[in-house]
């Protein structure tokens, strides 16, 4: 096995011994990176002059890595898979980028998302589809597609992404990979393309939950540029990670897990056997019930407050002082026309979607509403966390769907199962997907979140389970 | 709340700086219906006119920025992803008439 | 008779080291897109940071205006697409401004009216343009400055109200040292809305944008209420629209009706959590609001005494009045500190063109001047000798004086000695005195003032004359 298949530990171990050497790693991480390429289209920017670094005690020094490439990194094309910046090179960095550069990590590559990161498939990126590294006549979900695959694949240790409806933690499902999403704040949005900024968040993939812990550590702290970030200074990731987690209290949501039971035997029964295992940990597991009526309204809320911060996100893509500047006589035509050949169709009807919800005389019902509804589910779960360190839940309803496979977007299934995850960012609660079994040789996984703030404990409840499910994920299957 | 026609469409996103084609309207209707009816599922909450909206996940102290100059980008860097500049000033066609 | 309503919504620039909602250089420069920051140009990922010294200078402002202020900051986005704005929106406060329900006092000739306000919020300035033939440059300077715009409610009736209320407005800003106010550089400007009726009903509102100086508001409303007046004269209905004033012409040019009109699907800023406003915090700043124009006016009237032309001339700026204060301060007589000021001192000034802070004149100088003066240490004459060689030197008055050698001589039996001097010396003349010829007495008091240098007090050696030349040689 090579050593960039292994731990970060590992490989931190191996760099200080002498066993294998920064520039080593970051030449197989590129020549990987290229070999599937084709296979994956994983990647917008493969940098062929990737340099090695320095080992020092960190952990993360001298290895590579990739970032979704909605990340600012300075001197680097940065496109947010949209035509309207493919020529975007920015000027500054963003904090975690800054972070992971005085860490000495390694960043060997941009990766593909979702056009601007608005989407659930990393189907509709301006360089093409993102192909599911288990069967590729699959997709990675999205919006962070390229950089689960990268590391599904084993193309990098870890690549970071962002998470503003389940935009880490869906894909990493579909990838049978660790997923997660820390506190809203934990770590600093400066840097990263607004989509919904109310619900945006930084966060990981990793093979593993300790690997995760890492990087999360390392891309954390409060910010004097994100008013948002806070000082976290006294959480640690890594320390209390296998910690004891018997006499912790978890609970399910019920309607989810019923609706699982309904249309997926396969993987409720999966879903149970964690829960067994949860026991065995000595973790106990109740069931709590959430109007259903809340859960359903969801993933519409999600809708309504993304599309709307989106639209205004997005308005400094008019081509004239950055990007893919089209022609005109005058300048709103100049903006009209950037804009009409930027944004592929699907972004344009968003925009228009999330206008419409901001405009005077819908704001109260579609807007506001929304925002009510995010509230009321937060103050639920919140309610519940009083009660319990967490809720543990399937991850999606699912594994991964074909191109193209229909979905019913009003159906129970839809609603309940494939778009809970984003309970996780109305309340900016840190969470974690990691892998709990196959499906059809394809990966399901399961879903922890907590109470924010309370993210340490998040990792270590998912870092025993881990060890309890024992799950090799795909990179380490087959010789490379 | 006003029902979506194509002429409306397409005034929302001239809006904003966009046009819509015309095959595109189809899906748009489709779509816009899949989320009128998803807007539905929201107002079926009983009460919810009286909950205070939420802007941010949680409450948070916040620490204001003193007043120092601490990030000044080059005027290089400043206008380096512009398309048309001249005398250091980014180039647009002659702006007639005015806003704000 | 057709009555016009105005309504003003005031623009200024606020000074600061640092931009409101990005940490990039605040101040005025010529040189194109130097003081910028990512957020000033709208890069993607970048977030708003709010400048803690913009929000005090908002309240103080806000409090100095007699609004009521809120409990927390917040603020909301303002979308509209436009080439100077390169976020696509513009950060602003709609739903809770720092201020509300204030008004402001301006004096009429026909007395004080109060101008009451809808509300003042802070926001951020957007890029500005330099149109040419065929195109437009954009210079991102300006975006991002710090802009605090204070909305009248339509309750102004002339043209000469609205330009008082406008330098009122500006005395405020002054005294208040939150902005310089300049229209020259674009510190200030001004939306203008003007209405015309002849019933009790408001007409319809017509919007002018961004007029750029005092002069020009006073021209827009004149044509205004002539058209609107013409127009309802002629049996026309004037139009509820956003119009354009043409400074080169003077003439309005419709911009845009109302149908037209933007929505701005205003909504709260997701970047910029809500900032408790405390009543200790409020107290702090308050303490930092000094007395202000009109109030100082009228104490000047009142306390000292002084006319209306004077007092009005003392407040016309903050550095003068304190001047002035602090010499009261010192128990000097303000009568005789307001002469000097608004005579010598302000003389000076605008000759030179230069202000207050330009030159090494302390209110202790001046106390020191009238008081030489007083106890006829040197004459007012000389006194004003002594103002212009301190205005130029920072000397002490006492020091001038005595380099001089100015001293008065006012020691009775010394200038008793030096009259019966001069009476010796000119013996046939002082015999020939006669009381009915005067000039034969200023001619010895000249020959006194020859002699002492013209430090003999004149006034004393007057008196002594009179009394020794009718005895002289008798």
């Amino acid at each position: 096995m090579s050593y960039l298949d292994k731990s970060l530990e590992e490989i931190h171990a191996a760099l200080k011994d002498g066993k294998v050497t920064s520039k080593e790693l970051v030449e197989e991480s590129l020549k990987r990176a290229h070999d599937y390429q084709d296979e994956l289209n994983s990647f917008v920017t493969i940098l062929d002059d990737a340099k090695e670094k320095d080992i020092t005690d960190n952990v993360l020094s001298g290895i590579p890595y990739a970032a979704k490439d909605n990340y600012s990194t300075k001197g680097i094309l940065t496109t947010a898979s949209s035509n309207i910046l493919s020529n975007y090179v920015p000027v500054f960095d963003a904090t975690a980028i800054t972070k992971l550069k005085e860490a000495n990590a390694c960043l060997i590559g941009k990766t593909v998302l979702d056009e601007l990161a608005m989407g659930g498939t990393s189907t509709t990126g301006h360089t093409g589809p993102v192909k599911n590294p288990w069967d590729t006549s699959r997709l990675i979900g999205g919006s962070s597609g390229g950089s689960a695959a990268a590391v599904a694949k084993g193309i990098v240790p870890y690549a970071l992404g962002s998470d503003t409806g389940d935009s880490i933690r869906k894909p990493a499902c579909y990838g049978g990979i660790v997923g997660v999403k820390p506190t809203y704040g934990l770590i600093s949005r400066w840097g990263l393309f607004a989509f919904a900024s109310s619900l945006d968040h930084l966060g990981c993939f990793a093979k593993s939950v300790k690997d995760a812990a890492y990087v999360i550590n390392n891309m954390k702290g409060i910010d004097d540029n994100d008013m948002t970030s806070w000082d976290s200074s006294n959480i640690d990731l890594v320390k209390d990670i296998d910690k004891d987690v018997s006499g912790k209290k978890l609970f399910y949501i019920k309607e989810i897990v019923d609706e699982l039971k309904n249309s997926n035997q396969k993987y409720y029964y999966n879903f149970i056997n964690i829960l067994n295992y949860c026991k065995e940990l000595g973790i106990e597991v109740k069931e709590e019930s959430i109007d259903i009526k809340l859960l359903k309204g969801a993933y519409p809320t999600y809708m309504a407050i993304s599309c709307a911060e989106a639209t205004s996100n997005n308005s400094n893509l008019t081509g004239i002082p950055f990007g893919n500047k089209k022609d005109g006589d005058n300048p709103y035509e100049v903006m009209i026309n950037t804009r009409t050949e930027g944004f592929s169709e699907l972004i344009r009807r968003r925009f228009v979607i999330g206008s419409f919800i901001l405009q005077k005389e819908n704001q109260e019902k579609l807007f506001k509403n929304a925002q009510r509804l995010r509230r009321l589910i937060v103050e639920r779960v919140t309610e519940l966390f009083k009660k319990y360190d967490g809720y543990i839940v399937p991850a999606s309803g699912d594994i991964a769907p074909h191109f193209n496979e229909e979905i019913d977007r009003l159906s129970e299934k839809y609603l309940l199962l494939e778009n809970h995850l984003v309970i996780g960012d109305f309340g900016g609660f840190p969470s974690i997907t990691i892998p709990s079994g196959e499906i059809d040789n394809m990966p399901i996984a399961i879903n922890i979140t907590g109470p924010i703030m309370e993210d340490a404990k998040i990792f270590n409840i998912a870092k025993k389970l881990e060890e309890k499910i024992g799950f090799t994920p795909l990179s380490l299957r087959k010789e490379k | 709340m006003k029902k979506i026609t194509k002429e409306n469409i397409q005034d929302y996103a001239l809006k904003l700086m966009f046009k819509m084609k015309e095959d595109e309207y189809d899906t748009f209707e489709k779509e816009f219906e899949t989320i009128l009816k998803h807007m539905d599922l929201i107002g079926q909450i009983d009460g919810i006119e009286n909950v205070e909206p939420m802007t941010f996940p949680f409450k948070k102290d916040v620490i204001l920025r003193e007043d120092v100059v601490t990030s000044t980008l080059t005027t290089e860097d400043a206008i380096k992803n512009a398309k048309d500049v001249i005398y250091d000033e980014v180039k647009v066609p002659r702006v007639v008439g005015g806003e704000e | 008779m057709y009555k016009a309503t105005i309504g003003l919504e005031i623009h200024c620039e606020f000074e600061s080291i640092s931009k409101v909602f990005s940490p990039s250089d605040n101040s005025y420069t010529d040189a194109p897109n130097i003081h910028v920051a990512p957020q000033d140009l709208g890069f993607p990922g970048i977030l708003p940071v709010l400048n803690k010294k913009s929000i005090e200078q908002a309240l103080k402002m806000s409090m100095a205006l007699n609004c009521k202020t809120p409990d927390e900051i917040v603020f909301d986005r303002k979308n509209y697409y436009y080439p100077d704005l390169p976020k696509g929106y513009q950060i602003t406060q709609f739903n809770k401004p720092v201020g509300v329900n204030g008004y402001i006092d301006i004096e009429m000739e026909d007395g004080i009216k109060r101008i009451t306000i809808q509300d003042i919020h802070l926001e951020e300035d957007s890029a500005s343009l330099d149109h040419y033939d065929t195109y437009s440059l954009i210079d991102y300077n300006r975006a991002g400055r710090t802009l605090v715009e204070m909305v009248t409610d339509p309750c102004i009736h002339s043209k000469e109200e609205a330009l008082k209320l406008l330098e009122t407005y500006r005395s405020i800003i002054l005294y208040c040292g939150v902005s310089q106010a300049r229209s020259d550089r674009g510190q200030m400007r001004c939306d203008v809305n003007v209405s015309v009726s002849n019933t009790d009903e408001l007409g319809c509102k017509v919007e002018m944008k961004n007029i750029n100086s005092f002069y020009n508001v006073g021209r827009a409303i004149d044509y205004e209420i002539k058209r609107q007046t013409e127009v309802l004269e002629s049996g026309g209905v004037v139009e509820q629209e956003t119009r354009r004033f043409d400074d080169e012409t003077g003439i309005t040019y419709k911009m845009r009706d109302k149908a037209d009109a933007v929505d701005y699907k205003y909504f709260p800023e997701p970047n910029i959590p809500p900032y408790p406003v405390t009543e200790q915090w409020l107290n702090e700043i308050r303490k930092t609001i000094p007395m202000l124009q009109l109030e100082r006016k009228q104490k000047y009237i009142s306390d000292y005494d002084l006319s209306a032309y004077d007092a009005e001339v003392l407040v016309k700026t903050k550095e003068i009045s304190d001047f002035f204060n602090d010499c009261v301060k010192l128990g000097t007589d303000p009568k005789k500190a307001c002469n000097w000021i608004t005579g010598m001192l302000m003389g000076y000034l605008n000759e030179t063109d230069i202000s207050i802070k330009d030159v090494p004149i302390t209110p202790e100088m001046i106390k020191e001047l009238v008081d030489l003066v007083d106890k006829k240490t040197i004459s007012s004459k000389q006194a004003k000798e002594v103002f212009e060689d301190m205005i130029e030197s920072g000397n002490n008055p006492k020091k001038i004086v005595e380099e001089k050698r100015m001293m008065q001589i006012t020691d009775d039996s010394a200038i008793h000695d030096v009259v019966m001097e001069v009476l010796k010396e000119n013996d046939e003349q002082a015999r020939d005195y006669n009381p009915e010829k005067t000039r034969m007495i200023d001619f010895f008091v000249g020959q006194v003032m020859k002699k002492t240098r013209g430090k003999a007090n004149p006034a004393k050696t007057m008196e002594i004359l009179r009394e020794e030349l009718p005895k002289y040689g008798k």
